[in-house]
């Protein structure tokens, strides 16, 4: 289970999350959209424990990313945007050492294998992660979110880059982990992939969050019920300082 | 820890293993070898030695104890020095340590701990730098007092185990103050820049005091007395603790062993502490902050001027400001020149106008010489492709960068890759050439009898600079894997050797025809094989550019 309360992350003077409220049942996906500089890569790097917050507190599994951070990490993976790895370590070298950090050694060889084969990554293994393309490195990334027993899963704009069959793969893998009961946190700008997908979403511009509920919520809040989640979605977001606050929703 | 040394043993391996089974950086990293060979071993045997060097005599009386211990405290000294410069910098955290290693749940105190421990090692390893780089002379001071082998052999312990101390101390300092002021609130921000300034200030005090103060030494009392100065030996502080247990060793002086011990040992201790008590914002201070200086610094060894500006606009310290010749339509392949033109105005525009002094002042010694007028004039077309090669460097690298990164943009114009790339080459050679119509012009004013060679460089020099631009894109092409430091090096040789077979043809007909007739007429021919040569570097380089694949 994941939640934030009142979680804010300021650069210098740019109040970049503001307030962020927000709780992820296991079993559930949440799509978290918002607008370019909406504050969604920030808030998902301050649960993923890689940036402090200013104020706030985030609990992973019921530990504090802050002050128990060992704890909270320890049931989390972290996919983000453009995956930087380390590329002078090979496809297997960079799973194994994921697998060491979070010393989930013994299941490891089994895991590594199906993982490989599942996102087509068997015949890279012995190669350099720099030797990799764009794709196959955010397949690999995904590979170490998954090498170990996560429960709650951020994942920052997932399908980018990725093949239609890796991201119907990735889907499917959503699906399967939202059933073993992990909560799942999805940001992403594919509404028609959001729509589908989630359970609920929220909606940040300008770091605070302006809307959350499932989608035929959000559809009847707006006034555009029956129409796509990209209406609501433009029709929230086109005036944040006119759009009603849905937050409570 | 376990992982953490997986991780950087692999990365070494790997590395290595990478770079010598690649044909191009295995040739990058001979002839890096050999120049560096030539360059630091071969003076060793040269007759230019000095005397001192080859044949030191060995002193009959031992120095005294004042003058080792002005003389070890220099060696302190300087080291800590180049430490103080590079003080607060950030801890040169990875983006893919802030994608893989900060959200697994390994302790935020283990890799500071690791990373402490891996500087630390690379720090001591500092000496042996020096080592290398100044190996004669040292064994010159060797044999200076090999009359004294006891003392000799304390004083080089005593220093080692100084070292040892010295090395941690500014390695955790270099955290405890990087943690505390490259986090990304406001207020270290304030701190940032306050550092940023008293060390500049303190730099340039110490530099200007040195050089002024130690210009006037003539003896060894002077020396001493100098070295013994309060100010000095409390900026370096370190070095003042590690000199004090060298002569405390070399003097049997328990408490003054102890003294320099127990100094470091407390500046390592309160370093770790403070160090350790901000662990908590070393995740924070990398993502947050730490990309965008990376990524500066990646590029700065690239020598991507117009990716540094390009980064500088990102975060919003550089903002473009539209010009007259921004306008201006040009169509056909010739927009390249007008894309060239603002690019360059806009990256390496700031620092060619800086050049410019300089360029006009190598343009005008010879125009000042009392010489005549044929020798003044060869040595101004000598100064102007002095120029030329100067402000060449800066600009045309970065540019030719720019192109091999822009090159999913570039090649789908509907020109052949030849076309583009002359006249990206003839792009190239724009900036340098406008410094030297102002070089010339400037020295024609000072001295009028010039003007025969002044038109000729007017004549010459654009099509030289475009020469330079052909070899430098020649070699980019050649060797195009700009991350690998060892490429790079043997690409600067390369450029070199490069310009060298290009330019010849040129000068050397420019230099036998103007024995007969008027220099402007020689620069012209001069500018036709030139211009020559150009394009048909062009159409080789077109066909290497045009299977230039980014990917592979």
């Amino acid at each position: 289970m994941l939640q934030t309360f009142g979680l804010v992350k300021q650069y210098k003077s740019f109040r970049a999350v503001d307030e962020l409220e927000l709780t992820i049942q296991p079993g559930e996906i949440v799509g978290l959209l918002g607008p370019n500089g909406a504050g969604k890569t920030t808030a998902l790097r301050c649960i993923a424990g890689i940036l402090r917050p200013d104020s706030g507190q985030i609990l992973i599994n019921g530990f504090d990313v802050v002050a128990d951070q060992a704890k909270a990490k320890a049931g989390l993976a972290f996919v983000p945007e453009v995956p930087s790895l380390y590329e002078l370590l090979t496809v297997d070298e960079h799973l194994r050492f994921v697998a060491m950090c979070f010393k989930t050694m013994a299941t490891y060889e089994a895991k590594k294998d199906e993982l490989l084969d599942r996102y087509d990554l068997t015949e890279k293994r012995d190669a350099l992660v720099a030797t990799l393309s764009k794709g196959m490195k955010q397949k690999l990334s995904v590979a170490c979110a998954l090498i170990h027993d996560a429960n709650v899963f951020l994942f920052d704009e997932p399908m980018i880059g990725i093949d239609p069959a890796g991201a119907h793969e990735l889907k499917l893998e959503l699906v399967r982990a939202r059933n073993a009961g992990a909560a799942i946190l999805v940001s992403t700008h594919l509404l028609d992939t959001a729509e589908k997908l989630c359970d609920r979403v929220i909606i940040l511009a300008r770091g605070k969050k302006i809307a959350e509920g499932t989608v035929a919520e959000l559809q009847q809040l707006s006034g555009f019920e029956g129409r796509s989640l990209e209406d609501v979605f433009l029709k929230l977001t086109e005036e944040p300082s006119g759009s009603p606050d849905l937050s409570h929703h | 820890m376990e992982a953490l040394i997986f991780l950087t043993t692999r990365s070494v391996i790997n590395g290595v293993r990478r770079a010598l089974t690649s044909a191009k950086r295995l040739i990058g990293l001979i002839g890096v070898s050999i120049y560096y060979f030539w360059v630091i071993m071969r003076p060793f045997g040269a007759s230019s030695q000095s005397a001192f060097l080859h044949h030191p005599r060995a002193l009959g009386q031992m120095p005294s104890f004042p003058v080792i211990d002005s003389f070890v405290f220099w060696v302190f000294a300087v080291v800590t020095f180049f430490m103080l410069l590079s003080m607060g910098q950030r801890s040169g955290f990875r983006p893919a340590d802030v994608d893989v290693l900060f959200p697994t749940p390994t302790s935020p105190r283990l890799v500071l701990v690791f990373r402490l421990l891996r500087d630390y090692l690379v720090t001591l390893l500092l000496p042996f730098f020096f080592l290398i780089l100044l190996y004669r002379p040292m064994a010159g001071v060797g044999d200076l007092v090999k009359n004294f082998p006891r003392e000799q052999t304390l004083v080089f312990r005593a220093g080692f185990a100084a070292w040892f101390l010295v090395a941690m101390s500014w390695v955790c300092l270099q955290y405890a103050v990087s943690l505390s002021i490259n986090r990304s609130d406001l207020r270290s921000d304030k701190n940032k820049k306050w550092l940023s300034w008293s060390l500049g200030a303190l730099s340039m005090a110490l530099i200007g005091s040195i050089a002024y103060l130690g210009s006037r030494i003539e003896t060894m009392d002077q020396f001493v007395a100098f070295s013994h100065m309060l100010p000095y030996r409390i900026v370096f502080f370190t070095a003042t603790l590690a000199t004090t247990t060298v002569l405390g060793a070399l003097q049997g002086n328990l408490a003054m062993i102890a003294l320099g011990f127990t100094g470091l040992g407390l500046t390592i201790a309160s370093a770790l502490a403070l160090a350790m008590r901000q662990v908590d914002y070393m995740y924070d201070q990398a993502a947050a902050q730490g990309f965008g200086k990376s990524a500066t610094r990646a590029l700065q060894r690239k020598g991507d001027v117009i990716g540094i500006v390009a980064e500088q606009a990102r975060t919003g310290k550089f903002k473009a400001k539209s010009r007259w010749f921004h306008k201006l339509t040009i169509p056909g392949p010739q927009a390249l020149v007008w894309k060239e033109v603002i690019v360059q105005n806009r990256s390496t525009g700031r620092f060619m106008w800086l050049l410019t002094p300089f360029i006009i002042l190598l343009a005008v010694t010879p125009a000042l010489a009392p010489s005549r007028a044929g020798l003044s004039g060869m040595l101004l077309l000598f100064m102007l492709g002095m120029g030329v090669f100067l402000s060449g460097m800066a600009s045309m690298q970065s540019g030719f960068i720019e192109l091999l990164r822009r090159v999913d943009l570039e090649k789908p114009l509907p020109f052949s890759p030849a076309t583009i790339v002359f006249w990206e080459i003839i792009a190239k050679g724009f900036g340098p050439t406008i410094m030297v119509f102002l070089g010339a012009a400037v020295a024609t004013a000072v001295n009028p009898t010039l003007w025969p060679y002044a038109l000729a460089s007017i004549i010459a020099m654009p099509t030289v600079s475009v020469l330079m631009a052909s070899a430098i894109f020649i070699v980019i092409i050649l060797f195009p894997d700009v991350d690998d430091p060892t490429q790079r090096s043997f690409r600067g040789l390369m450029t070199l050797l490069g310009l060298v077979i290009l330019c010849s043809p040129g000068i050397g007909a420019f230099v036998v025809l103007s024995i007969f007739v008027h220099p402007a007429i020689s620069a012209i021919v001069w500018a036709g094989v030139n211009l020559g040569i150009t394009v048909v570097v062009s159409i080789v380089g077109g066909g290497l550019y045009g299977g230039f694949n980014p990917s592979e």
